[in-house]
């Protein structure tokens, strides 16, 4: 070998080598803050001594079909819910809307539009053909993100990330970002629950992928928005849409939905020592669970409530349920609906009506009751009439209080609000 | 710069699929130009770019080099064996770390790339490899992609995504089962 060539080996031996030891820096020397700690809810004292239990409907009757609803409680003390809503769901027409909610008045302001597939794609330069669920909150640093879910092409196992963030809770917004967060063409991440967060002030948003495997994962954002990494809470094809229960700075539990099509169609739950960095193999719990969403908290002492459809098959009911034992077994508390009894029997457009009509009397604040029961027969009658009660999103906000909002028969988003007081009598 | 990586690795992409381009590479440099516009014009609000960045993704700073190196080599109407080289290892790596990015498995390939130490050292310890074997494209695509990667060049996060893509693994794929089938043919009418 001649010296030019050598020295030319040798020149070349040492960039290689540098240029490895600077991208590996940031891992070997850890400049980089890692989150280690999950932070801790504070502890929430509820003022009203009355039991209550309130109702209303969140949306107007226009678009007809809705879904996929979250809350978030604003340090100003207003709420804010997100949702979709288009001709139908997967429709390139579905747009997500929002609405506020004054508590000293229990009124929702009229909805208002907050995102298009077509201002998604001028925001991100990518091209987005339709959206799905949205999922509102307030990040550490006080600003209020909605992560949500847009698709390029094909169904929603081909989803997408977009992040929107406002410094002025909702007043403006930035343009949304995509998130990456999947490596084959960065395919198949959804949302669905409410995130955690970390002493760092990083945010670990619970997602799942659905598009070979279903599994749930944790996705980690910094504060500014950055995707930090992904951790995936389970392998397969069986889990779907985790809700994360924080216990202590490292502990925390997450139950899912069972994506898995064999029985027993139960709830699964796993566990991690070490801040979501790993969890446990997954054990089904005997909550039972229909593949359908679920939402999860935890009160101040140690106690679990949960929202979910507790049956194997349809979306018929949507009960209230609590855990003394971290979650492997559940007891119903309270029925919020209940149409099981007709799983076998499901009536026709005028068995349905008149159904349909003692319903409306518990609503609460609604659109003219002709148009409720308009848009819920278009959504729900062919030919026969089965109701839906799903996705359900459970938050507190700063006065105790637990808002419940979920899809109502694929034609609203209802919201629930109940005290501490109300739940005490049903524990 | 995401964008501006984009458009390059995409007008890359199709200049190569371009007849122009194998007939008379310098012609074909010359359509370029052409293509990259395209790639910006709106049809009905939409470009063409956001549609291909919204179906596809980026493309990584590893295919890029390699369309850089493919059209390079069409100047002499073949593929040279640096880019066969990288084709060949692109495939054999591709095919591994996809088949455990579908959550089969409980190794998640796909998490080594945001901040360990192991994916750099291993990317580095690759490009050195290559270089001593004279895959030239190879030890380029795998340094652009570590610099690229540290750099922020690209909105992902992760390693992988500056060294690897689908597009990436497909075309190879193809691409070698093409020349296979050609190979095939010929020894077949021989």
């Amino acid at each position: 070998m001649s010296g030019k060539r050598l020295l030319h080996h040798a020149g070349m031996t040492v960039l290689i080598a540098a240029l490895t030891l600077w991208t590996a820096w940031p891992a070997l020397f850890r400049t980089q803050s890692v989150p280690t700690r999950f932070a801790i809810p504070l502890p929430l004292l509820s003022t009203n001594v009355a039991p209550r239990l309130t109702s209303a409907l969140i949306n107007q009757a226009e678009p007809a079909r809705v879904h996929a609803a979250s809350i978030a409680a604003l340090p100003d003390g207003r709420l804010l819910s997100v949702w979709f809503g288009g001709q139908r769901e997967g429709g390139t027409d579905v747009k997500i809307y929002a609405a506020d909610y004054q508590p000293e008045q229990n009124l929702w302001s009229p909805q208002r539009l907050l995102a298009t597939p077509e201002q998604t794609t001028a925001d991100t330069g990518r091209f987005t053909r339709k959206l799905g669920n949205p999922v509102v909150f307030v990040t550490p640093k006080g600003e209020l993100w909605v992560i949500y879910v847009g698709v390029a092409l094909g169904g929603w196992a081909t989803s997408q990330l977009n992040l929107l963030r406002s410094q002025d809770l909702g007043a403006s917004w930035l343009p949304a970002k995509r998130l990456i967060t999947s490596p084959f063409l960065n395919l198949s991440t959804l949302v669905k629950a409410y995130p955690v967060f970390f002493e760092n002030g990083d945010i670990g948003l619970p997602v799942y992928y659905e598009m070979a495997g279903k599994l749930g994962e944790l996705l980690t954002l910094t504060p500014e928005g950055e995707v930090r990494n992904i951790t995936r809470m389970d392998h397969g094809a069986r889990s779907l849409q985790p809700v994360v229960l924080v216990e202590s700075p490292t502990r925390a539990i997450a139950l899912m939905r069972d994506g898995d099509g064999r029985p027993p169609h139960r709830v699964w739950r796993t566990e991690t020592e070490d801040a979501g960095r790993s969890w446990s193999p997954l054990v089904s719990t005997d909550l039972p669970n229909p593949n359908s969403a679920l939402t999860a908290l935890r009160l101040e002492d140690g106690r679990l409530l949960a929202v979910a459809n507790d049956t194997e098959d349809e979306r018929l009911r949507l009960s209230l349920l609590s855990s003394v034992d971290d979650g492997w077994s559940w007891r119903v508390i309270h029925r919020f609906e209940d149409k099981q009894r007709f799983l076998d029997h499901l009536p026709d457009k005028t068995v349905f009506r008149a159904l349909l009509a003692d319903d409306l009397k518990r609503l609460g604040n609604t659109p003219p009751l002709a148009t409720v029961a308009q848009n819920a027969e278009r959504n729900l009658c062919r030919p026969t009439c089965g109701w839906q009660y799903d996705y359900p999103y459970l938050i507190r906000s700063a006065d105790g209080d637990f808002h419940l909002v979920y899809t109502w028969n694929r034609s609203f988003i209802r919201h629930l609000r109940f005290n501490r007081v109300w739940l005490e009598e049903k524990l | 710069m995401p964008t501006f990586l984009a458009t390059l690795s995409y007008g890359l992409a199709l200049a190569c699929v371009f007849p122009g381009f194998r007939a008379d590479s310098r012609r074909g440099v010359l359509l370029a130009l052409p293509i990259l516009v395209c790639l910006h014009l709106p049809v009905s609000g939409i470009t063409l770019l956001s549609v291909l960045r919204g179906a596809l993704g980026d493309l990584s700073l590893a295919t890029l080099v390699f369309l850089a190196s493919l059209l390079h080599g069409r100047e002499e109407n073949r593929m040279t064996s640096r880019s066969r080289r990288f084709q060949q290892v692109s495939i054999f790596l591709g095919s591994l770390f996809f088949l455990f990015s579908f959550g089969y498995s409980p190794v998640d390939v796909y998490a080594w790339g945001y901040q360990a130490a192991a994916l750099p050292l291993l990317a580095g310890g690759l490009a050195l490899f290559a270089w001593f074997f004279g895959w030239r494209t190879l030890t380029v695509a795998l340094l652009l992609g570590m610099a690229g990667w540290r750099l922020h060049w690209l909105d992902s996060p992760n390693l992988w995504d500056y060294l690897l893509d689908a597009p990436l693994l497909v075309s190879c794929l193809v691409h070698g089962l093409v020349k296979r089938i050609g190979a095939f043919h010929r020894i077949i009418n021989r």
